[in-house]
């Protein structure tokens, strides 16, 4: 069978509350209540449901624009993200170690820690320790190069002046002085770009230093998020390349070469030109628009990106594109896309696996074939019945409504729902009478 | 035979610019459809293809900057294009109702719904004044419609002349003799139109005073009514003789009067019962409750209920929906199309429908204009534009949308819609098509006919042109459909 796939993604009880009021009118609203996915290395892993039912408040909460009310996150293997008020409850009543509690105190600002051994360890680096011995190598090269030509040039400047003592025509005198000249200028220019590569080797070990005493900020920077709006989402009196550099620029890269190049990659990525980084968001159309809003993204090499709908504000001629611009990013450099949506035709035409959310609970979560062979949910149902298709016979013969209404479709006593599976990757929020009329419809399906 | 059915709206050649400061931006060039009775006509298109420009035009609701070129929009052979504000009132709203995108902004996020519901019927709710203006209306129109012309021509002379004053290659002698013979021309042209003002004007005067006389009789006469009326009432109550009885008697008396009244205007008590009515057909809960609730208390889909309510208070005859359940998720978007299509059905309106959703196009329409770079290219009823689509820009939206099946990569299309300051010569498609002839670029196609309903502006049509196959895709889909359908009809029969 399949292969173990890597988890990239993994959330763990997410809870994400909000509250408003105080005392008596204290009101909490349970956007996101308890829910845990795992998204796998290379999938597109869909959230559908309706607006209000918690899709992009899951996909803030994971990146950490929501402080997280309860649950974990892990992201390439690290806690991310953990909530101190939980962690002090587990280890006052003795769930956890103090070591582990210390580590979720840690992990609950996870991106403003600083490793401070690595500090240390920094502080010690010279240019002569082993660990920015493939920095220095890499421009030793070049500086020996310099170096030999500036000994060729003075070799030549002093001969010349040897000649121009001996020589007494007038002619000859103008001659060797020109050369002298131009002879100087290039010294110069030589002695110049040694000082540059000087400057540009300094400039690495900073970066690499940065690097090594930011590892958590650099490890959340790997996760990227493209936002509904191409409008609002786009700073106006910016332009498209400070924008899309400001990721870099934020990660701690200061080399303007080096921006000017992943500036000019990102947006062949997208396939925008290069003359376009210099112009201004309201020059671009809406697909463009929503195209510098991908290259942003993808200009710090991420390896997940959360798209909160990037296709819902755009024409339908453009959706096209920008679903084949996804598609191939994924392909191309294997990027896994946490994909919000409510249309779910598309859904059904990009992603791998799907999880329904209704009302800040995942109702049904599975591989994409199989939900959509057998919904089971009665939301589900509902959700996928709604679906305007480009046909007309079809939509006139549509039958009646199929409202989910969760006080008549279900039957709920004592036992509270819980997450069964059905089948193998199909999990069905349900009771134990439920699961066994799902049970038997899977077995039906398949006969 | 068919009986012909009535048309309730033409448009006929309709070109609207907007002026901007760089320049002059043609964003409808040429629109014509005509609306039946009790049909749904959808204009389908990309955002700036000018079909929210076009139903702004009908509606009469156009930006400050924007203006009709030519063309004209006629509703009971009335020209919309022409009418002065005052005569938009009574069909804006009316007779001609429009639904907006976002329910949410057209709203008052600090009003109550029910007056929200209930202010355009209070506001033109008197019906004594509305009786008065009813009986001169056709008069005042007439004298009204001859000013506006008079300033029309005047507006336009101004335009030329500025034209005359902008021409670098003329002296100011010259320029001065050209304004003259303008203006020469003008009061030449204009010199009958002078000459009929002050008739018009006194035989509307006249009118007027005439209809003053009649209002003030029926005044009175409704007063006397009245009077006699809960004069008998009150001898009634003095005969009374148990308590009950005189209390039923005040009812009575207390009903008559709001009966009275509501002949001189629309009371809040009538404007309340009839906004309850509408919210009862309209799907809204509990609308004794909901009457006194504010927008932000509702949800997207209820809204945008409120909003088709107030649209329908007045009665309209036809109604604009634009974009009406974009903003909308799916379970509700489909909840709101099956209220309007019920609507349409009750009331027998006339629904204009602006959509850029091809699933919403396939559940609603009867007949579809498919609009590009403001221009109708290809219109006919749904079936034919689904099944038998003849224009390339037709077949690049239909193929460009995934359904439940589609697996294979999505066919875009490839680069964006055409400017509209520098609208493109020929075909505005051309551009982007893959089936570009070398005319296309030269010379606009004309409407070639299909069939009786069905015509496409495509130089594909045209006898001389190669053949084209439509893609493979949607010939595929429609087969596919067919044996979803059937499967479909067969479960339900089990």
């Amino acid at each position: 069978m399949m292969a173990e796939k890597e988890v990239i993604l993994s959330v763990k009880n997410l809870k994400q509350y909000f509250v408003s009021g105080h005392g008596k009118n204290k009101i909490i609203v349970k956007a996101v209540d308890d829910i845990s996915f795992d998204v796998y290395k290379g999938e597109v892993f869909s959230l559908v449901g309706e607006s209000g039912c918690g899709k992009t408040t899951t996909g803030r909460t994971i990146i950490k624009l929501y402080k997280n009310t309860g649950g974990q996150v892990f992201f390439h293997g690290q806690r991310i993200s953990a909530n101190l008020k939980e962690a002090r409850k587990m280890y006052k009543s003795g769930k956890i170690t103090k070591e582990e509690y210390l580590k979720m105190k840690r992990d609950s600002k996870f991106d403003r820690v600083i490793d401070k051994d690595a500090v240390k360890r920094m502080k010690e680096l010279t240019l002569d320790s082993e660990e920015l011995k493939p920095f220095v190598e890499t421009y030793e090269k070049e500086v020996t190069e310099i170096n030999t030509k500036i000994d060729e040039h003075k070799a030549l400047l002093d001969k010349t002046f040897a000649k121009l003592q001996g020589s007494n025509v007038e002619g000859d005198v103008k001659e060797l002085k020109q050369k002298i000249k131009n002879i100087k200028t290039e010294l110069k220019m030589l002695q110049k770009e040694l000082k540059l590569q000087d400057k540009l080797l300094k400039q690495d070990v900073k970066d690499y230093k940065y690097q090594q005493i930011h590892k958590n900020r650099l490890l959340m920077r790997k996760m990227q998020m493209i936002f509904q709006d191409p409008i609002a989402s786009l700073n106006p009196r910016m332009t498209v390349k400070q924008i899309i550099a400001e990721g870099l620029i934020i990660n701690g890269v200061r080399n303007s070469k080096v921006i000017n190049q992943k500036v000019k990659e990102a947006l062949r990525a997208v396939g925008l030109v290069e003359e376009h980084a210099s112009r201004y968001p309201h020059e671009f159309s809406g697909g463009q628009r929503q195209r510098i809003g991908i290259a942003r993204a993808l200009v710090v090499d991420p390896t997940f990106i959360i798209a909160d709908e990037p296709i819902s504000a755009l024409d339908v001629s453009i959706r096209a594109q920008v679903i084949n611009l996804l598609n191939d990013l994924r392909r191309d450099r294997g990027i896994t896309i946490l994909f919000i949506a409510h249309d779910l035709s598309v859904v059904k035409y990009f992603s791998d696996r799907i999880a329904v959310m209704y009302y800040g609970r995942i109702v049904e979560i599975g591989d994409k074939e199989k939900i959509f062979r057998n919904p089971l949910h009665p939301y589900t149902i509902s959700l996928i019945d709604a679906i305007p298709l480009p046909d007309p016979l079809y939509e006139k013969s549509r039958g009646g409504l199929k409202r989910y209404d969760p006080a008549t479709a279900h039957n709920y006593g004592d036992e509270q729902p819980i997450l069964r599976e059905v089948e193998p990757d199909h999990y069905v929020l349900c009771d134990e009478v439920e699961f066994q009329k799902y049970q038997k419809i899977i077995a039906d399906s398949k006969k | 035979m068919k009986k012909e059915i009535e048309k309730i709206l033409e448009v006929d050649n309709l070109h609207v610019s907007f002026k901007t400061p760089n320049g002059i931006v043609k964003a409808v060039r040429g629109v014509s459809f005509d609306l039946k009775k009790g049909e749904t006509f959808v204009i389908v298109g990309e955002s700036g293809s000018g079909k929210s420009v076009t139903n702004r035009t009908i509606m009469g609701i156009l930006a400050g900057n924007g203006f009709v070129e030519e063309g004209k929009i006629l509703y009971r052979n009335q020209d919309l294009t022409k009418l002065s504000e005052e005569n938009f009132h009574k069909i804006r709203g009316n007779k001609i109702g429009m639904i907006f995108q976002d329910p949410l902004s057209s709203l008052n996020p600090i009003m109550r719904i029910g007056k929200q519901i209930t202010e355009a019927m209070l506001v033109n709710g008197n019906r004594i004044k509305n009786r008065f203006h009813d009986l001169y209306h056709v008069e005042y129109h007439d004298y009204q419609n001859k000013l506006y012309e008079l300033h029309h021509a005047r507006k336009q002379m101004k335009n030329k002349i500025y034209a005359v004053r902008m021409n670098k290659e003329l002296s100011i002698i010259e320029k001065n003799e050209e304004i003259k013979k303008l203006k020469k021309a003008f009061h030449k042209d204009t010199a009958e139109m002078k000459q009929e003002l002050p008739k018009l004007k006194k035989r509307y005067l006249e009118k007027k005073k005439e209809a003053k006389e009649i209002i003030k009789k029926e005044v009175a006469e409704i007063k006397k009514e009245r009077a006699e009326a809960i004069q008998a009432l009150r001898e009634k109550r003095k005969a009374a003789t148990t308590p009950q009885e005189k209390l039923d008697v005040q009812k009575e008396i207390a009903e008559t009067r709001e009966q009275f009244k509501r002949r001189f205007k629309v009371t809040k008590k009538e404007a309340y019962e009839r906004a309850i009515e509408i919210m009862n057909e309209v799907g809204i809960p509990e609308p004794e409750k909901r009457f006194y609730q504010y927008p932000f208390q509702f949800s997207g889909g209820m809204r945008q209920r409120i909003v088709i309510a107030t649209a329908l208070v007045a009665d309209p005859e036809v109604l604009i929906c634009d974009e009406p359940t974009t903003a909308l998720d799916v379970t509700i978007q489909s909840q709101i199309l099956r209220l309007i299509k019920r609507i349409k059905d009750e009331r027998n309106l006339s629904v204009i429908f602006i959509t850029h959703d091809l699933g919403v196009v396939a559940n609603v329409a009867d007949r579809v204009a498919v609009m590009y770079a403001g221009k109708i290219v290809e219109y006919g009823t749904v079936e034919e534009i689904f099944y038998e689509p003849k224009h390339p820009y037709t077949w690049a939206l239909l193929s460009s949308v995934p359904d439940l099946e589609t697996s294979h990569r999505l066919i875009s299309i490839p680069g964006t819609p055409p400017d509209m300051l520098f609208p493109p010569k020929g075909d505005a498609f051309a551009d982007r098509s893959e089936y570009a002839l070398k005319i296309d670029f030269e010379e606009e196609p004309p409407f070639f006919k299909v069939s009786d309903t069905h015509y496409a502006a495509t130089w594909l049509l045209h006898e001389d042109a190669p053949k084209v196959e439509m893609p493979e895709i949607i010939k595929g889909r429609a087969k596919k459909y067919e044996e979803i359908i059937a499967k479909r009809n067969e479960e339900a029969g089990e």
